[in-house]
């Protein structure tokens, strides 16, 4: 992954995607193999809160409101070179600056998830991870969260990898999309996304768009057949 | 507003039995003395204040004494319980062995044990508290969802930021419910352990008994009763104060 730049990994469930961010978020050990992040290992990673994560559950802690929730990352790391108005201006940036002081509770999801990706941010990662962060929203919301993450990505760059079931979601978001397979679970075939940024809702009715998509479903439909035969 | 609904119903509930009883009493009843109409009992409360405020104080010390000392020593087990499984496993057991003795049978041994004073009935008091606490805490204290904890580990939290913004936190629940029963346990321990002493509510339960005073008994049953009804709901306030964010709490409005 370069600098900057967003990967999409889409698969099958149960194909080991999330376990693959789980073990470049430290999250799991592998067995065996090596994983850099940032050209660490990924507990030297984290030691160095190289990375942010997103989780499928936005997992806010229900007894600290938005704002607190969004700051928790600069209070554990004692960190000294986040300026103590990050927080708020990143609640700002997510479109949540109205509701720094509300309960985590009284949010919708689409809610949850922006103040999740706001905790992400705030102690400036170099890379972003995402997993299925947008898989308990309704198909409305999503696209709409997904037209919002582009927007908040390119004021905060950073390298994205997100782990989705969804191709239309993979293809609108990343730069680079990877397929992978069941059993084995693996990366069996990439795919660039030629599409130009910024991407707005048109763009998903756009042929380059739709031929990116059926050309990502191909290999994705050919990495399951090849598995199950 | 359904919560309102359920308050007003039980205290129409609680006065409708008063009122029936009364009129039970002012029918029928008269002539046995040993049930008093309310009205009596009422009286007999304020007839008998000074004796039962004096003996209230000293109950009210050795519950509030043993609340603390047996939530915290609770909490404590319970934080081994959660940082050592092995500590569960062995002690688990001789835990509900000691809760099961029944606490009439331990007040007359710390009676033996520290003599006549406050220790005894503390002590009876600490213990009925300290089981709900340590079962409580121990459940509360893994209630942390593995998402936060993820989350902590993620952040590179270390053990004790996880324990302090999590672990501690997402237990409070838990905690409110072990201090709901225990403040009641707690009066009603140090009354037992005062049963053979010589102050306290419990003292003035046991003598007016064997000097038949019955209106006293009753009197003093009532007060003790509403003690520990306070002490119950002042955890309830605590609970809608501070945990307000627990779906449980929130459920009860």
């Amino acid at each position: 992954m370069r600098d900057r730049e967003f990967v999409a990994l889409v698969g099958p469930s149960g194909c080991g995607k999330s376990t693959l961010l789980r073990l470049v978020a430290d999250l799991d050990v592998p067995t065996s193999g090596v994983i850099a992040v940032g050209g660490e290992p990924p507990a030297t990673a984290r030691r160095h809160r190289l990375f942010g994560v997103v989780f499928q559950d936005p997992v806010l802690l229900p007894w600290l409101d938005v704002l607190a929730n969004v700051t928790l990352p600069v209070e554990v790391a004692r960190s000294e070179t986040v300026d103590h108005t990050e927080p708020s201006a990143l609640l700002d940036l997510v479109g949540l600056g109205r509701f720094a002081h509300a309960r985590t509770w009284q949010l919708s999801g689409g809610m949850r998830q922006r103040a999740a990706i706001a905790r992400a941010l705030v102690l400036r990662p170099r890379i972003l991870l995402f997993d299925e962060p947008f898989g308990s929203l309704d198909e409305i919301t999503r696209q709409r969260m997904n037209v919002e993450l582009l927007r908040i990505w390119s004021q905060r760059p950073t390298a994205a990898l997100m782990v989705t079931h969804s191709i239309g979601e993979a293809v609108f978001l990343a730069d680079r999309v990877l397929v992978m397979s069941p059993q084995p679970g693996r990366i069996v075939a990439e795919e660039a996304v030629p599409l130009a940024r910024p991407r707005t809702l048109e763009t998903l009715t756009s042929p380059d768009f739709l031929g990116c998509v059926s050309r990502v479903t191909k290999l994705l439909l050919k990495a399951v057949e090849n598995s199950t035969s | 507003m359904k919560g309102r609904r359920d308050w007003v119903s039980s205290v129409i509930a609680i006065v409708a039995v008063v009122v029936l009883w009364e009129i039970a009493e002012q029918l029928v009843a008269a002539r046995f003395p040993i049930v008093p109409a309310p009205s009596a009992i009422t009286a007999a409360i304020f007839r008998f204040a000074t004796p039962i405020w004096l003996n209230l104080q000293l109950t009210l010390v050795e519950s509030v004494i043993g609340l603390v000392a047996g939530s915290l020593l609770g909490v404590a087990l319970a934080t081994l319980f959660v940082a050592v499984p092995r500590a569960e496993r062995s002690l688990y057991n001789l835990v509900i062995t000691v809760h099961s003795i029944p606490l009439v049978a331990v007040a007359p041994l710390l009676l033996i044990w520290f003599g006549v004073g406050i220790t005894a009935p503390t002590i009876v008091a600490g213990l009925a508290c300290f089981f709900p606490m340590a079962v409580n805490a121990t459940r509360g204290l893994r209630a942390a969802s593995a998402g936060a904890l993820d989350l902590m580990y993620v952040l590179d939290a270390n053990a004790w930021q996880s324990f302090v913004r999590v672990r501690l936190p997402a237990s409070v629940p838990y905690l409110m419910t072990a201090l709901k029963l225990g403040a009641p346990a707690a009066v009603l321990g140090a009354t037992v352990g005062e049963w053979l002493g010589t102050a306290g509510i419990g003292y003035l339960l046991f003598s007016s008994m064997v000097n038949f005073q019955i209106e006293l008994l009753w009197a003093t049953m009532v007060v003790a009763t509403a003690v520990a009804l306070v002490g119950y709901l002042i955890f309830v306030g605590f609970e809608r104060m501070f945990i307000g964010w627990s779906p449980a709490a929130r459920g009860q409005r």
